[in-house]
């Protein structure tokens, strides 16, 4: 019952009880005077006669009374009735009109849509689903919805537990079969819905596709990634010949230009390295690989490669590490970072000055430290020393290489990994770069 | 001088096989060296080696399938691989150490000795 018929059946209700609870206070209060008035006007009857004229008369009263009471009642309950057919069958053009605009909703709509089961039983698929699938709606109604993903990509037995357990999703991405074996791309919602019939509840179940962006992203990966090897390929015709060469006896002008040769071909290395690097962030497609590693093996392994460079700057380095450090965090990724802190502290230290990497844990993060002695990042220009492409001048004028790439990639890096890097910098006296990373990595399943 | 281990190389750029065989011969290793994925997998079945080094791309059968071929023989699935690619980022790559590979090196980070230097650790 709505509330407007509620209130109206309760003004009637209210509006009967208050006239016949007048109509009773009034014949009580005034009994005296009516049995008065009655007896006064009427003789009581004197035979047997006229007793049964006045008990007839009575009856008539009586019965009239009644009859009419009832009247009053059958009118009363007939006037509910029909106010509630009357309420009734408005709600239920309201509800045909309702379920038709659905209905015109739910068939039109360019998302597919279809009502599943929890056993995977697809029911009134709308037209969008099934241009979706290349199946009709009677074919796709014969397939369960885990026929449709792809079990290569996914968990079928995990996902038919979830099912069972709950009917609401929340944008997943599926990755799904077609009628016509293509593969697509989907961001999956469902919502649980009553329903009447074989299953009390259901799933209401959308998908709105990223094929083409999943194409995109994929190819965008794959070039970067083909580009990676035909830029990297001479070089490492280079790099190895030139390792052969070495070997073999060399004058000291041969040694002179192998040098040249070798260090050209390393700085070309790095260089497409970080523009891969960079171009993967920039592009989205940069992949993180979280594994618990022991930092010190990063650390150590990242000295190692610089090792070389610090000796030939004459530059002291030293470490300033835990006895041990285990941490969540994609080593790979880690080294590059640290490895650029420690390359840039190099050569922009002049000789005999040091440069110390540090790291401190504590439960929750990591703190690592690269420090030198050297020329420091002048006040003007340090909130551009993130920025891409950007050498400061003292920079520029300390050393002709450096592609002012490093630290705009360190920075997308670091925050690839969760954490912040921010500096200290005393001009002519040394910089401190601090990088805090999270400890551990939460990843969903 | 290591006893003469047995190294099948598959990569399909011939400046740097020859590279990286003239290091591994002056090293003491035999050297076997294929240039594509479907000859590496026929030599990899018909000589055992003690060792493969395999390139990702390649033609005929990409690196993945290879290693793939080798996972489904009863010598295969023990034997040593170590991919050498200069690829990086790609799903086959990440598939290829998936299927058990031991380690993946990009090329141009690792130098003819340093290179040798992992090898005999793997095989020691």
């Amino acid at each position: 019952m709505d509330g407007e018929y509620r209130a109206s059946l309760a003004k009637r209700i209210g509006a009967s009880v208050l006239v016949l609870g007048m109509l009773v206070a009034l014949i009580y209060a005034l009994r005296g005077y009516a049995l008065d008035f009655f007896f006064s006007q009427i003789q009581p009857p004197q035979n047997e006669a006229e007793l049964r004229d006045f008990v007839a008369s009575v009856i008539l009263v009586g019965g009239s009374a009644l009859a009419f009471l009832l009247a009053a009642l059958l009118y009363l309950s007939l006037t509910v009735k029909a106010r509630a057919v009357a309420i009734a069958r408005r709600m239920n053009k309201e509800l045909l009109l309702s379920r038709e605009q659905f209905r015109i909703l739910y068939d039109s709509s360019p998302v597919p849509y279809m009502i599943v089961a929890p056993d995977g039983t697809i029911v009134n698929p709308n037209k969008a689903a099934c241009e979706y699938f290349g199946l009709d709606q009677r074919k796709l109604t014969q397939v369960s919805f885990f026929d449709l993903v792809d079990e290569a990509e996914h968990d079928l037995i995990g996902l038919k537990e979830r099912f069972q357990r709950s009917l609401d999703a929340r944008q997943q991405e599926l990755t799904l079969q077609t009628g016509d074996e293509k593969t697509r791309w989907a961001l999956f919602s469902m919502h649980e819905i009553a329903t009447a019939g074989a299953y009390p509840h259901m799933g209401l179940v959308s998908l709105v596709d990223i094929t083409e962006q999943k194409r995109i992203d994929k190819a965008k990966t794959e070039f970067i990634s083909l580009a990676s090897h035909q830029l990297r390929t001479p070089l490492s015709t280079v790099k190895w010949n030139l390792d052969l060469l070495a070997q073999t006896e060399l004058s000291e002008k041969q040694r002179h230009y192998w040098d040249k040769i070798y260090s050209g071909n390393e700085r070309m290395i790095g260089l497409v390295k970080k523009l891969l690097n960079i171009s993967r962030i920039q592009l989205g497609t940069l992949a993180v690989e979280w594994q618990k590693i022991d930092l010190n093996e990063v650390f150590e392994r990242t000295l190692d490669e610089v090792a070389v460079q610090a000796q030939q700057h004459g530059v002291q380095l030293k470490r300033e590490l835990p006895e041990q450090a285990i941490a969540t965090t994609d080593a790979k990724l880690l080294q590059i970072v640290v490895e650029n802190l420690l390359t840039n502290a190099i050569r922009y230290t002049p000789e005999g000055g040091t440069v110390t990497l540090s790291c401190t844990r504590d439960r929750a993060n990591l703190t690592i430290r690269v420090s030198d002695t050297g020329i420091g990042i002048p006040k003007d220009v340090r909130d551009k020393i993130f920025s891409k492409l950007f050498r400061a001048p003292n920079a520029r004028d300390m050393s002709a290489h450096g592609t002012g790439l490093g630290l705009y990639m360190t920075r997308q890096l670091v925050e690839a990994l969760g954490g912040s890097i921010s500096f200290d910098s005393r001009e002519h006296a040394g910089t401190t770069f601090t990088v805090s990373l999270p400890a551990q990595h939460n990843s969903s399943a | 001088m290591p006893e003469q281990k047995t190294i099948l190389l598959i990569e399909d750029d011939k400046d740097l096989s020859e590279a990286l065989r003239d290091q591994l011969h002056n090293e003491g290793f035999k050297v076997l060296p294929v240039y594509d994925g479907e000859e590496g997998i026929r030599a990899a079945l018909a000589h055992h080696p003690d060792l493969i080094l395999l390139d990702i791309l390649l033609p005929k059968q990409g690196g993945h399938e290879v290693l793939k071929a080798l996972r489904e023989d009863d010598w295969g699935r023990s034997a040593k691989v170590i991919l050498l690619t200069n690829v990086e980022g790609m799903a086959s790559v990440s598939e290829a150490v998936k299927e058990g590979s031991y380690d993946y090196l990009v090329k141009t980070d690792w130098s003819l000795p340093e290179i040798v230097d992992y090898i005999l650790q793997q095989l020691r």
